[in-house]
């Protein structure tokens, strides 16, 4: 038992004041200021309590006993998700077999790069290194929080399954780097050489605007600031000629095009001006900073999203993931793209059954929620065929013989199609893109042409032509867009939802429809019981020992009649042993009665005239009858509500039963008509294609909605812990209710009035300067202090906007 | 004029320094430390502490 299953047991009088949310009406309520004191989700307004939910509640009692509480103070207003007891917050652990056999074999310090999952501020990365130092054989520890990774430095006494251990208590997840690690830092090195260059540019340019004309200090600067312009192109120019010719090979025309046919002209006018000495044309230093300005906007924009792809351990597909594979009577660790028909495999509580297999172990009890969205888990017996895509919810660990091979398990036929939606721009700023780029070179040919056929001099025709290239540069749009999204998308990752497609924003606007998965998206994946009353009718005694039966059982309903039981403070009698018959429920013998818990089949003795799924009894006699029912999410009413306001149609698609969805979507206010049950993932991909009309937002958490999500316009995940899912959709969420769907789709809003104001903005300019510059009024300084200036402008507006100050992130 | 030339010459010095560490740090990805680095008061203040303490 682990440091905190155990914390959680012992301290029934620290749970016993945990709300227990039986009455459906108190998830109608709306979210309150008040926050959770460890992970700063908002509380619903009913809870009296400190914390969201029992799992946040330990990991805060074990950080205080840690010594530990600096934590917060560091944390600040930062939201964490919220925690998760038991079998769902299990990370696949075999990676850490071959690492923990390096460690123990070392001879002197190694280095042990690891990706890590959940960093979320400066406090994280103070928690683990203070949860490293402690522990022998521990050296330096460097965590990068941007690209989620960290690097030990140990030797051969450090116990790093134990620290793995410690670190996926307080919420955090460890896994294997693999190739993570590769990150592209080119753009980078080029952003800021680019800067450097266009400062010595500025400087050298400086005494030349304040009258140097002639001599050789002139010639001097004026070849140096030529030298910083053509490296300036040599650094920068590549990254937007490689995207304008990509993108004009698949017929797309986005920013890059105008900003790279800007560098190239603008170029070929300095190349010419500098042979030709014409300086009227030289606008060597405007072009540097352009260049810089567009990298520092590209980088941007690549920056946050690459740190919300890397967050993931389960960012890739299922290739990467080990499983337990049993050879020669010995277990080894296999990829699961290597697995065979006929091959044992031992499946740990907690892991993925990654290919259909027949059960060799006498009993197991298996979850479907992630291929179907069925909520119950399932109990299978010897010989008895478990899908793929299941997972081990036992106490144990279960053995089976693979049916098929990896590459022939369903898993595979649903995770073949749904790579992530191209991020390229669409739509509206290609067709911007488009009107920009003509607009743009049509009024430097026609200025040329003019000035060339009036005036007769060629080269005072060039000079205008450059200067309308250069002032006419989308610096408002390179920079501001980028910056624009670059804040939203960091005001929604402090919301705890992480956008992985940029181009997401952008669909988001045109979202009309959301349709809900509903086990593990508007539920918990958690049971709950629909009234306590029935505990009641129980004596003080009877409710101790069924505390005692079911605190020693790890079935589903079990946690939801223990959760119920806690406040009414049972005693736990040490010593209790139940029998737990699958399928059917658990059994103890006390003071020479037998109690059970369970199915009426097998708890009674004559059948109940009442319905209920889950019976007590003492001999076979009814002492009380108890109903389960799904946990919603606390706050999937009222954001359900509130998107229906907002004027977004919802809708439910599960796998689990039709009455159960029904049920659901009466409560949640969701018409009949709209919520479909017993839907296989091809029909759920059927049903988004029949009713997204390029409008349709498709929220889900299993491996059976992947098809759905592929098929959406849109897509979301609350699903962090699980392989698949977050690769394939646009954005995910880590927060305990639904609320960051709705500040996403209101961001998304917000940020199409920014670039609006931003275009309206770099129109108006480019008219002015483009007027200046026909009329043969341009010259380089004045081009040198308005491309800057109307930069600053911009980029201070668009921040003002969409800062953390903005109303956005408040209401 | 010579004073200028080799005014410009250390900058030009200075300026080829900036950019060659500003490529170390990115190679070494020092940048992406930043949360380390918001952490080095706290170290101070706690060797501080434990010299008052001893």
């Amino acid at each position: 038992m682990s440091r905190l299953d155990a914390l959680a047991l012992s301290k029934t009088s620290m749970l016993s004041s945990a709300p227990v949310v039986t009455d459906v009406s108190a998830c109608d309520l709306p979210l309150t200021a008040a926050i959770c004191e460890h992970c700063g989700n908002a509380l619903v307004s009913s809870a009296s309590d400190k914390f969201c939910c029992r799992g946040c509640r330990v990991v805060h009692e074990s950080i205080l006993q840690a010594g530990l509480a600096r934590y917060y103070d560091i944390k600040d207003a930062t939201i964490v998700p919220p925690v998760t007891l038991g079998t769902d917050a299990k990370h696949d652990r075999n990676w850490l077999v071959p690492l923990t056999q390096r460690v123990a074999a070392a001879t002197a310090t190694i280095e042990l790069p690891l990706k890590l999952q959940g960093l979320r501020c400066a406090a994280c990365v103070w928690l683990i290194q203070q949860v490293f130092a402690r522990y022998p054989g521990a050296q330096r520890i460097s965590i990068n929080s941007a690209r989620g990774s960290l690097r030990l430095c140990v030797d051969a006494r450090f116990p790093l399954p134990d620290f793995v251990h410690e670190l996926e208590q307080f919420g955090y997840a460890l896994g294997d780097i693999g190739d993570s690690e590769s990150g592209d830092d080119g753009l980078l090195l080029r952003t800021g050489v680019s800067i450097a260059l266009s400062m010595n540019a500025m400087f050298f340019a400086a005494a030349i605007y304040f009258g140097l004309h002639e001599g050789p200090i002139y010639k001097l600067l004026h070849g140096l600031n030529f030298a910083c312009a053509s490296l300036a192109v040599l650094v920068g120019a590549p990254v937007f000629l490689k995207s304008a010719w990509t993108a004009l090979r698949k017929g797309i025309l986005h920013l890059d095009l105008p900003i790279a046919v800007g560098i190239v002209l603008s170029y070929l006018a300095a190349l010419w001006s500098y042979f030709t000495d014409h300086s009227a044309a030289a606008y060597y230093d405007s072009l540097a900073t352009f260049i810089a300005l567009m990298l520092l906007g590209r980088w941007l924009k690549e920056r946050i999203v690459l740190r919300n792809r890397r967050e993931l351990l389960t960012n890739s597909g299922l290739e990467g993931l080990l499983v337990r594979r049993v050879r020669a009577g010995k277990i080894e660790l296999a990829e699961l793209t290597l697995l065979e028909r006929g091959d044992e495999l031992l499946i740990p509580p907690g892991d993925l059954i990654p290919v259909a297999g027949v059960l060799l172990s006498a009993s197991a009890r298996c979850s479907l929620d992630w291929i179907n969205g069925e909520s119950d888990a399932h109990e299978y017996v010897r010989e008895q065929l478990v899908p793929a895509g299941a997972f081990n919810a036992g106490a144990s660990a279960v053995r089976l013989t693979c049916q098929t091979d990896f590459a022939s398990s369903e898993l595979v036929e649903l995770l073949g199609q749904g790579a992530l939606r191209d991020s390229a721009d669409t739509g509206e700023s290609q067709m911007f893109s488009l009107w920009y780029v003509a607009a743009v070179l049509c009024t430097g040919g026609l200025a040329f042409g003019y000035w060339a056929l009036t005036t007769g001099d060629i080269a005072r025709a060039m000079s205008v032509m450059t200067a309308v290239y250069v002032v006419t540069c989308p610096c408002a749009i390179g920079i501001a867009v980028p910056l624009a999204e670059e804040l939203v998308l960091s005001g929604l990752r402090s919301q705890g939802l992480f956008v992985r497609n940029p181009s997401f924003l952008e669909r988001a606007l045109r979202v009309r429809r959301v349709v809900f998965d509903k086990t593990g998206t508007l539920t918990t994946g958690r049971l709950q019981l629909a009234e306590v009353a029935p505990l009641l009718s129980l004596s003080p005694r009877l409710r101790d020992v069924l505390y005692s039966m079911v605190v020693a059982s790890g079935h589903p309903k079990s946690a939801a009649v223990a959760h119920a039981l806690r406040p009414f403070h049972p005693a736990w009698a040490e010593g209790v042993q139940i029998v737990e018959s699958p399928g059917q429920g658990i059994e103890a013998q006390v003071d020479g009665h037998c109690y059970r818990l369970g199915r009426a089949e097998w708890a009674l003795e004559a059948a109940p005239d009442i319905e209920a799924d889950v019976w007590f009894s003492c001999g076979q006699e009814p002492l009380c009858a108890l109903q389960t029912r799904e946990c919603l999410r606390d706050d999937a009413r009222f954001e359900v509500e509130q998107l229906a306001r907002d004027g977004y149609e919802t809708f439910i698609l599960s796998g689990d039963r039709a009455a159960r969805v029904q049920r659901l979507a009466a409560e949640l206010a969701i018409p009949e008509q709209r919520a479909l049950g017993q839907c296989s993932p091809k029909d759920k991909a059927a049903f988004i294609a029949r009713h997204d009309r390029a409008d349709l937002l498709m929220i889900g958490d299993g491996v059976n909605d992947s098809l759905a999500v592929a098929e959406a316009f849109a897509s979301g995940t609350p699903s962090i812990d699980r392989a698949v899912m977050p690769s394939r959709t646009d954005f995910y969420f880590v927060t305990a209710g639904l609320r960051p769907i709705r500040t996403a789709l209101a961001a998304a809003r917000k940020l199409a009035r920014v670039t609006l104001r931003n275009r309206v903005f770099a129109v108006a300019y480019n008219v002015l300067v483009v007027t200046v510059a026909l009329l043969g009024w341009m010259k380089p300084w004045l081009a040198a202090v308005l491309m800057p200036l109307s930069s600053v402008v911009v980029l201070t507006t668009t921040s003002w906007s969409l800062s953390g100050r903005s109303s956005l992130w408040k209401s | 004029m010579e004073v200028l030339m080799l005014t410009v010459f250390v900058s030009l010095v200075l300026a080829a320094a900036g950019v060659l560490f500003f490529a170390w740090n990115v190679r070494e990805r020092a940048h992406e430390h930043i949360d380390e680095l918001s952490l080095l008061p706290l170290d101070a203040e706690r060797d501080t502490q434990t010299k008052e303490t001893a």
